[in-house]
């Protein structure tokens, strides 16, 4: 029993850090996509509701800062230690955001 | 993730490098040569390297009518105007088995040219850099937009592991261990050429933008039934409009060409496109050319392609003229051949820069691999080999079989500008393999291939053609300097060679190497 555990961990601890990045990366490349997405979708919004820029134009500077946005978050994604914080902001904020624009939509 | 901000920063450059930069050498490969699509068009059609017509074309004279009896169902004709790039009048068009056809008109006679049996460079080898030809689901333009926020991802973790960026910019010790030589140089070609890589990475992902933000306008644009076209409408200033079903008279398309051209004050006319050709609602789309230009011009007119009056004339707004300049600094219409070359230069340079990536990961881990065993460095050598000179090789090999396969070749169903591209996938295969049944020698071996096929290319295309050593004509220019640089290309590779000679055992299929000291990164 107690080898059948020990082995048990050792796998587990040995294909930790596996699974820890492979989270990671999916939480950095569809977490940081699905955040930038719904930012780009509010940043729209406000910035045609400013009245500085026409609708389209508002669009497309949202769409073009949204690459730059969505570059600071996997840079961030891979610098922040704590995985758990990540996914709050990554999967949380993508979660809000996305709730806010569907208010706007309807 | 690691203890400090730039062994994260380092971790993440090594394995986003080593997994995605097979994916962006191609990438940088086929953009590199992109830049001279057209030369290369002219290069695979020789039908096409004719001289600029004397008199100016008619379109309702010599194009029209023709469209009329090849494309008479087809939803929409486009029709490229002739450029000193493009020497031919280029149609396209839905053809009966609902395929985009291509057919191109000699302008100075009216006389339609053979099909090329080639897609040349603009109808392969570019779409390759942007979509790599896997259309399903535009799943393509995902990987290269993954691909190329990677490369952004790169650049800004390799400036931060950094310590000497200014050093950098001089330092390079060619005849140190290879490992050093590559770091030297893998800095060398990413410092010096930093802001092109930025620029070219960030821009070609702006191209795409309302393909990798579908989503952007749904908040804005919520009162529009199709939020999505309503924006495209907007922003890029497309105008549409359902076909009547009843039949219409085309009006003058010549007369419509004047008039843009005196709406855009000397501006000329690239493409004209006429939507429901022979419909009573039919819509003819008439857009600026950026050959003067270091924009993407969007500039558009459109016509009742019955009556002849205009429908809707289109200038983009100053975010989206930002947006048009940014692009434009990537897809490099502009008509000047020094301009070119740099960007073309540029390119490489990022080839270079994965390439010797490659080499310092391999380099720093041959050793320590090879004593525990690991099968790493194999696995990431072949696939490097195959990745660097085995793309080269492919390319080089779809250019002699586009010299090589007679004019109607027809094999297994497949016609002859498909029989091209089999062979530019089966040899990249082929490479792929080689690399790893070889791995020693592979490196050599591909590199011999390389200078042979350079050489071969060239010398096939002087045998078909003849030599043309002084010319005029831009397009025989254009064919005589890709004549030129396959040839530069044979001597650099028989160079490579030559200097593979003085290289330490394992490249030259002697006894593994011995330990390189490790070389700490900056």
């Amino acid at each position: 029993m107690t080898t059948a555990a020990n082995a048990a961990t050792r796998i587990a601890g040995r294909w930790q850090p596996a699974v820890a990045v492979g989270v990671r990366v999916l939480l950095a490349v569809l977490g940081g996509y699905a955040f930038t997405a719904a930012a780009v979708m509010l940043g729209g919004w406000a910035l045609a509701a400013s009245g500085l820029f026409s609708r389209s134009d508002a669009v497309v500077l949202a769409a073009l800062l949204g690459f730059l946005l969505y570059l600071g978050l996997l840079l961030w994604a891979f610098a922040e230690r704590r995985l758990a914080r990540l996914a709050l902001v990554l999967a949380g904020g993508s979660a809000l955001l996305h709730a806010g624009a569907w208010l706007l939509r309807y | 993730m690691a203890e400090t901000f730039r062994r994260s920063m380092s971790w993440l450059h090594t394995w986003a490098g080593v997994l995605l930069g097979s994916l962006l050498f191609a990438m940088f490969w086929m953009g590199s040569l992109s830049v001279f699509d057209r030369e290369i068009d002219r290069w695979m059609m020789p039908a096409t390297r004719l001289a600029a017509a004397a008199a100016p074309v008619s379109l309702d004279r010599d194009v029209v009518p023709v469209l009329q009896q090849l494309a008479a169902d087809s939803p929409q004709w486009s029709i490229s105007l002739p450029s000193t790039r493009t020497p031919v009048i280029r149609l396209q068009y839905q053809g009966a088995d609902r395929q985009r056809q291509r057919r191109d008109i000699d302008p100075g006679s009216g006389v339609l040219l053979a099909d090329p049996g080639s897609f040349g460079g603009t109808g392969f080898l570019y779409p390759f850099h942007y979509m790599l030809h896997i259309k399903w689901r535009q799943l393509g333009y995902w990987i290269v937009g993954l691909a190329a926020m990677a490369m952004l991802v790169l650049l800004v973790s390799g400036v931060v592991i950094h310590r000497k960026l200014i050093t950098d910019f001089f330092l390079f010790r060619p005849r140190k261990s290879l490992q050093r030589a590559s770091l030297d140089l893998h800095n060398l070609s990413g410092v010096l050429a930093l802001p092109f890589h930025l620029l070219i990475a960030l821009s070609g992902l702006i191209i795409f933008m309302v393909l990798y933000f579908p989503s952007a306008p749904l908040t804005t644009y919520a009162d529009a039934a199709d939020a999505q076209r309503a924006f495209t409408d907007e922003a890029y200033g497309r105008y549409s409009r359902e076909p009547a079903g009843r039949p219409g008279a085309l009006a003058s398309l010549d007369a419509m060409v004047a008039q843009a051209q005196q709406q855009w004050q000397g501006g000329q006319v690239s493409t004209l496109r006429v939507h429901h050709p022979g419909d009573a609602l039919a819509v003819v789309e008439l857009r600026r050319s950026a050959a003067d230009d270091l924009r993407m011009n969007l500039d558009q007119i459109y016509f009742d392609g019955v009556t002849g009056a205009v429908l809707r004339r289109f200038e983009a707004a100053p975010v989206m003229s930002f947006q048009s300049l940014l692009s434009g600094l990537h897809l490099v219409q502009f008509r000047h051949a020094a301009l070119r070359g740099l960007y073309f230069l540029l390119g490489l340079s990022g080839c270079v820069m994965i390439a010797t990536g490659f080499l310092f990961w391999l380099e720093a881990r041959r050793a320590s691999h090879l004593k525990k065993g690991l099968k790493g460095v194999r696995i990431v050598e072949a696939l490097t080999i195959g990745s660097v000179t085995g793309i080269v090789i492919a390319t080089l090999a779809f250019f002699v079989a586009n010299q090589l396969l007679p004019p109607d070749v027809q094999w297994l169903g497949v016609d002859r500008a498909g029989l091209e591209v089999r062979v530019f996938y089966a040899v990249w295969l082929a490479s792929f393999a080689h690399a790893a049944g070889r791995p020693r020698q592979g490196w050599r071996e591909q590199t011999a291939v390389i200078a042979l096929l350079s050489a071969l290319a060239a010398l096939l295309d002087v045998r078909a053609t003849g030599v043309v050593l002084f010319t005029d004509v831009p397009a025989q220019q254009a064919a005589l300097g890709m004549d030129v640089v396959l040839l530069l290309a044979a001597a650099g590779a028989g160079l490579a060679l030559w200097r593979m000679r003085d290289r330490p055992a394992w490249l030259r299929g002697g006894s593994p190497a011995t330990p390189i000291g490790q070389v700490k990164h900056g």
